[in-house]
């Protein structure tokens, strides 16, 4: 049993015993805090693909609404209330999450503020429906058996058991394939499409799960109570809600789970404390809340369990199995068919044409040097061929079938100059990540358990692919603890995952010390002699002639050379557009 | 069909909110250009400016000579901290500025009621009070953290949000207050009956717009304040200290939001919940222009005004839901304009 399922477990008995054994305003306090710990869990949820919402609270509103309206209309069961409330807030999601689905960054969560107060203006004016500002009153309480669950003992566990629920399946997914996604989605979109991950639909969909949970929230929250009013789903609802995934850390179930503890418990002291002091003291809250924010945003940015969560990262048992199949080794013996046929490409930024009909082809077993002086277009060029440029002239075919088609970018992986590595995430974690598109466990796998045999599978072959590269002993350090030699060895290793027909590697060599880059040298002729069909762009000449069996030359856009190495060595057109000749006019 | 004279009415009451948005729009523009602070809580500027004219109006200390008080006095504090190995004489420098602002906090406005100043001192004495809390905000919240993300500041200043609102609430009270106009008087088109006050809103945000325009393309300071927005970096090279650019910007910016406050006053009720949702609207009016440009922040508030007031006549119950929505279309409208340039859009 892994150290957080024991936590779990310890805060359910924790709940269960004060809500059986301790004083009934216990329980109410717990009741209350299990519904806002799920609308915190919803931020954090969120939160994990790189969104903020600052109205969320408004979910909940619709979830409560739609519950409490269908039980009060047609008399069904509040269960079912609930699950039509999920189906609301979710729609809703979809609608909005659509609609501003190509807006990024601030400018998302601002929306999300207009629209959380939009929503709560239309809850207080759509009065025929919601009652208006005086609110709701005699919504149905669950009942289960004919007994009624209103009171605050069984609420306290319900609740809290849902909240539970939602811990235990974040914990479950972040470590699964998809959680492995939602973080590369969060930090490195580019880097997250290049292994066929759409960054748009997690996205998406992450806000319509989190969206239901908020939901989820209010259906309980409706039936707890029996009463709504529209207040309670305002900003000030939606900025208690950001609050407990703020102070726990953004990222974090339990995190969320402790930010509850601290922002409830805050409350109640408040509420508790100051009537006491003055008699206006309800009116002090958000005060109180609002310095609570800037201390929490100001003295421990990232939250107060991020550190618990980083060190939990790196222990704990990891899924073993028998390794994915490798292409390396079974390939076929080099000198074979072409596999990769860049025919005519050309791009053009605003006036300046960047490649021009650039036309070669790579051939099974290669290794192929891409070179070329300061602006001669390698990147670009590079960009084409991995998929990143899309929005260029002429074809790029592997195997002969173009490579816009996601089967076939499939069968190309790629390394990165600037590395692109999920820094709180284990090495092992960011090299599994390379093999997304060869397994297709979803969420509800990694919820209910069924993916084990697949993660075994993936966390053997990570290991084989670590190995190769020669840090078998790091896989459970944090990428933020590595060297950029190491970082660069990582990213080649998140290559090899994919199993590619193509490995391109990108300036691999670019600012690293001379052991690194000897280390990185035999790194590639070993996997040359595995079989290993390979692109190098390299600024470092010595590295491409020692490497390379083929050396592509660009200069201006243009290809000028396409011999062996040596050949190209002594090409005087090469010459001269490295080193210019001694009557240059231009 | 709504008639002439009520689409005259309708048109006045959009434009004279509208240059009210339009001031906030530019005063929050100007911060997010100079610092990346997006300012949840800039409206909240404008309503302390309101609420403190109704202090002054009274004869009464305002609470915001409280919120000068403490805000010198911390930040007093935290520069002597700094400065405690720089000698005796470099740690009573800030603590003696910061005691002397606390004083004039309480002094002018005292000074006000006891010479019962005209209704245009209290009103300067407000909106100067107002802009001396930009500074401060800017020291005490965004300071400490330079280079957080866009989204650690939104989160910030919405906290500075909940603090100066729930401190409004304790100093002036849950009810609202009323302030007489400027000017009072009206002029009559027909049977559309216009207010002097609306019409010196619309005047007063012509003239600060020009004088705006003067500054930065005339004045040194404007031109280091643009040099920030341009390139942060480039402007720290060249000399220009950037936290005394980010003060100087929400010193400027909640002045403008102070202008706006106290112009408005007299014309809708003075509460403490007012600048929150003025300060919105100014913000959904900027983002016409995705933040970046004056011009667009003027044309968006005014824009925002004119459709507030439409969507009154249509539905007054839905009026904000629908002003607020606005955004939506607008940033989509941003994207795709964006997108069609080929510029990446992201931060």
């Amino acid at each position: 049993m892994s150290i957080e399922t024991r936590g779990l477990l310890a805060v359910a008995a924790l709940v269960a015993l004060v809500s059986l054994a301790g004083a009934e305003f216990y329980a109410s306090v717990l009741a209350t805090m299990g519904i806002y710990a799920l609308l915190g869990l919803s931020l954090v949820i969120l939160a994990l693909s790189g969104q903020v919402s600052l109205g969320h609270a408004a979910f909940m509103g619709l979830g409560a609404y739609a519950s409490a309206l269908l039980v009060a209309r047609t008399g069904l069961p509040p269960a079912v209330g609930l699950l039509a409330g999920l189906g609301v807030s979710g729609a809703a999601a979809w609608l909005i999450g659509s609609a501003t689905s190509s807006l990024r960054g601030h400018f998302l969560a601002l929306t999300t503020l207009a629209w959380g107060i939009a929503l709560a203006v239309c809850f207080r004016a759509a009065g025929d429906w919601t009652g208006g500002a005086s609110g709701l009153a005699g919504i149905a309480p669950f009942t289960l058996f004919g007994v009624s669950l209103s009171a605050p003992r069984p609420m306290a566990m319900l609740s809290w058991g849902c909240a539970l629920l939602v811990v235990f399946a974040v914990l479950r997914v972040q470590r699964s394939r998809t959680g492995r996604a939602l973080g590369a989605v969060r930090q490195q979109e580019l880097m997250a499409e290049s292994f066929g991950i759409s960054v748009s639909r997690m996205r998406l969909w992450t806000f319509v799960v989190s969206a239901m949970v908020a939901g989820w929230a209010g259906g309980l929250y409706a039936h707890y109570l029996g009463f709504i009013s529209p207040s309670p789903f305002d900003l000030s609802g939606s900025i208690k809600g950001l609050m407990i995934a703020v102070v726990g850390g953004e990222l974090s179930a339990l995190g969320a789970l402790a930010g509850t503890g601290i922002v409830e418990g805050l409350n109640w002291v408040l509420q508790a404390v100051l009537p006491a002091v003055s008699s206006s003291a309800s009116s002090l809250e958000p005060l109180f809340y609002g310095v609570l924010i800037i201390t929490v945003m100001l003295f421990f940015p990232e939250g107060l369990w991020t550190r618990v969560d980083r060190v939990l990262a790196t222990r704990g048992a990891r899924p073993n199995g028998t390794a994915l199949n490798s292409r390396l080794n079974t390939a076929p013996a080099p000198g074979g068919e072409p596999v990769l046929d860049v025919d005519q490409v050309g791009v053009s930024f605003g006036g300046v044409k960047a490649l021009d009909g650039v036309s070669f082809r790579l051939y099974a077993g290669e290794v192929l040097g891409l070179i070329g002086p300061n602006g001669a277009g390698k990147s670009t060029c590079f960009d084409v061929i991995s998929g990143v440029n899309e929005r260029h002239a002429g074809q790029v075919r592997l195997h002969g079938e173009p490579l816009a088609q996601a089967r076939a970018r499939g069968r190309l992986a790629r390394s990165f100059q600037h590395t692109r590595l999920l820094e709180d995430r284990t090495v092992l974690d960011n090299v599994m990540l390379g093999a997304f598109r060869r397994t297709r466990n979803g969420v509800l796998a990694a919820v209910f358990g069924r993916d084990t045999r697949d993660e075994g599978a993936i966390a053997a072959s990570a290991r084989d692919c670590l190995a190769r590269v020669g840090l078998a002993e790091g896989a459970q350090r944090l990428v933020e603890t590595l060297s950029l030699g190491e970082r660069r060895l990582v990213e080649v290793a998140r290559a090899l995952m994919a199993d590619p027909e193509v490995l391109l590697l990108d300036e691999p060599a670019a600012g690293l010390r001379r052991a690194d880059r000897e280390r990185l040298v035999a790194l590639i002729r070993a996997l040359h002699a595995q079989g290993c069909t390979i692109v190098l762009v390299e600024h470092d000449m010595d590295i491409v002639m020692a490497l390379a069996t083929r050396v592509v030359v660009l200069d201006r856009g243009r290809l000028i050379a396409d011999a062996a190495p040596a050949a190209v060595r002594r090409d005087p057109r090469v010459i001269e557009a490295y080193l210019g000749t001694g009557d240059e006019t231009c | 069909m709504a008639s002439l004279d009520t689409l005259l009415f309708l048109g006045v009451d959009g434009l004279t909110s509208g240059a009210v948005y339009a001031l906030l729009g530019l005063g929050i523009v100007l911060i997010y250009l100079v610092t990346r602070v997006i300012n949840i809580a800039h409206g909240d500027f404008a309503m302390l400016a309101a609420m403190t004219l109704v202090s002054l109006e009274h004869g009464q200390l305002p609470g915001t000579s409280y919120l000068l008080a403490a805000g010198a006095l911390l930040w007093g504090a935290l520069a002597a901290w700094s400065a405690r190995r720089h000698g005796a004489l470099a740690i009573a420098r800030p603590c003696l500025g910061a005691l002397a602002v606390a004083a004039l906090g309480f002094a002018l406005p005292l000074a006000l009621a006891a010479m019962q100043a005209p209704a245009v001192l209290n009103a300067a004495l407000a909106v100067l009070m107002v802009a001396a809390l930009g500074p401060m905000f800017h020291r005490l919240a965004i300071e400490p953290i330079p280079r957080a993300s866009v989204l650690v500041y939104i989160i910030v200043t919405l906290g500075m949000h909940l603090i100066l609102q729930g401190l409004a609430l304790q100093l002036w009270g849950p009810q609202a207050h009323s302030v007489a106009p400027l000017l009072s008087g009206s002029l009559a088109i027909g049977v559309v009956v216009i207010s002097h006050q609306s019409l010196l809103v619309l005047g007063i945000t012509v003239l600060l717009v020009a004088a705006l325009y003067a500054g930065f393309n005339h004045t040194l300071s404007g031109k280091a304040l643009r040099a920030c927005a341009v390139n942060r970096t480039g402007a720290d090279l060249c000399g220009i200290e950037v936290a005394s650019a980010g003060r100087r910007a929400f010193g400027l910016g909640a002045g403008l939001a102070a202008v706006a406050g106290v112009l408005i006053a007299p014309l809708v009720g003075v509460h403490y919940e007012m600048g929150f949702l003025i300060g919105l609207k100014g913000f959904v009016g900027a983002t016409l222009g995705g933040l970046l440009s004056y011009p667009a922040a003027i044309v968006g508030g005014v824009l925002i005004g004119g459709f507030e007031s439409a969507f009154s006549y249509l539905s007054s119950a839905y009026r904000d839901a629908l002003v607020f929505l606005l955004i939506i279309p607008i940033l989509l409208l941003q994207t795709a304009r964006l997108k069609r340039r080929g510029v990446a859009h992201e931060h």
